[in-house]
């Protein structure tokens, strides 16, 4: 028994390694945004990094001395993703959503953990307000089956709390404007759902016809990374993304 | 159980982390070989180009008017869509193993190998690195060849970091390939 959880732990973990996804976003002045599963991420003076277990933040505040390592924090294993919203980082990793505080911003201290129900997976994670988001994909290489959006009521930040699971075919990156959430959900194609109810969100439409792995809503522009390159939508109609290029790879 | 899982993971990233296995026997076998680049300099020189095709499309970023977005293992495309009915590359800026991209004030924030390094691309025709910091991301430079799927194990040459960098693998039949995951 021992030895099969063994195995299957490990042959887990191989597979999780080669999992590869990609992001969403939040946005700040002079700082712009990044993807819901990149690994690096600016806030403040400080750079956040995540490795495959652990937080490292860097005082970047002079762009012209290089930049000092001012803490190493443990988060967990299999960590992938990492995402600032307010004075918060919320952490992806394969089992958790991990949530930091940056009271402090060059030691970020733990907040809260919530375990997924759906263990082996890729999971970027983004907030707004008192609600996060995140996509569980349990496609492939990164798990069993059964991918998923799950939604947690985040009021009492120190205690998450699951309000909904909606089921995703193999979503990548994920990102929020307003009241609508983008989700790119592979080969499916990017879901807009309405989250004016911020915990039930409503399936909009969903945009065809193409690979979404990347979403990053940046004021009236949705950047799409998508399998031929990089696809322009306006969303002045947060609701109702309308195609405007793209970039071929 | 839960618990053991956990305490478990470790174990198993220990497993592929790759070291040198006293248990693999000497023998002939065929197994990835390193191919190194001495000039350990060059590879860690960050360098502006013209605009490129992108094949192996990362991660994306947006600040201002432009996206960076990471092109796998090899730098940062630059697009200005200042008009977003019409995108343009700008140029390129290579950067050895990049995988990561962040921005502030013009600063680009990336790997180069395993170290953290800070680029000036305010004006895309005087990219220039401002700032480094040496060996941080060990785990963005990892020195072993891929596995073509999860199950597979591959052998390989363990690599010697006095010879340089290694840039890529080729397959050869060795008599002892220490390396394995």
């Amino acid at each position: 028994m021992r030895i099969k959880l063994f195995f299957t732990v490990v042959i887990s973990f191989l597979a999780l390694n080669s999992c590869n996804k990609e992001s969403t976003a939040g946005a700040s002045a002079s700082t712009g945004a990044g993807g819901s599963t990149a690994r690096f991420t600016i806030a403040g003076n400080n750079l956040y990094v995540v490795d495959n277990t652990s937080l490292k933040t860097f005082d970047i505040s002079n762009p012209a001395v290089a930049p000092v390592l001012k803490s190493t924090t443990d988060v967990g294993v299999n960590v992938e993703t990492i995402f600032p919203y307010q004075d918060k980082l919320f952490i992806g990793s394969s089992f958790s959503m991990h949530i930091f505080s940056l009271v402090n911003p060059e030691k970020p201290t733990r907040l809260a953990q919530a375990d997924y129900i759906v263990r082996m997976s890729c999971d970027p994670v983004v907030a707004k307000d008192s609600t996060a988001y995140a996509t569980l994909n349990a496609t492939g290489p990164c798990g069993g089956g059964g991918s998923q959006l799950v939604v947690y009521n985040i009021k009492d930040i120190t205690r998450p709390l699951l309000q909904r699971t909606l089921p995703l075919n193999g979503p990548y990156g994920l990102g929020i404007s307003d009241s609508a959430l983008y989700v790119c959900d592979g080969v499916t194609g990017l879901n807009i759902y309405n989250i004016r109810n911020t915990y039930n969100p409503q399936l909009l439409r969903t945009v065809t016809g193409e690979i979404f792995y990347d979403v990053i809503p940046y004021g009236n522009i949705l950047i799409c990374q998508v399998n031929t390159g990089i696809a322009l939508y306006d969303i002045s109609n947060r609701h109702q993304p309308v195609y405007l290029s793209r970039i071929l790879n | 159980m839960r618990f053991k899982i956990l305490l478990l993971l470790p174990v198993s990233l220990f497993l592929f982390s790759c070291d040198r296995n006293p248990d693999i026997k000497k023998e002939m076998r065929e197994a990835w070989v390193p191919i190194y680049n001495a000039n350990t300099t060059g590879l860690k020189t960050i360098t502006a180009g013209t605009p490129r095709p992108t094949v192996n499309a990362g991660k994306i970023y947006t600040a201002g008017n432009l996206i960076y977005q990471v092109e796998k293992d090899s730098g940062i495309h630059i697009i200005n869509y200042a008009n977003p009915s019409s995108p343009q590359k700008l140029g390129f800026i290579r950067s050895f193993l990049c995988k990561e991209v962040s921005v502030k004030n013009g600063f680009i924030y990336t790997n180069n190998f395993s170290d953290l390094v800070v680029i000036d691309a305010s004006n895309i025709n005087t990219v220039k690195e401002v700032a480094r910091t040496a060996d941080v991301f060990p785990d963005l430079a990892l020195q072993y060849p891929v596995k073509p799927d999860p199950f597979t194990i591959i052998y390989f040459e363990c690599p010697d970091p006095g010879k340089g960098i290694v840039i890529g693998w080729e397959k050869k039949n060795i008599d002892y390939a220490k390396c394995r995951r």
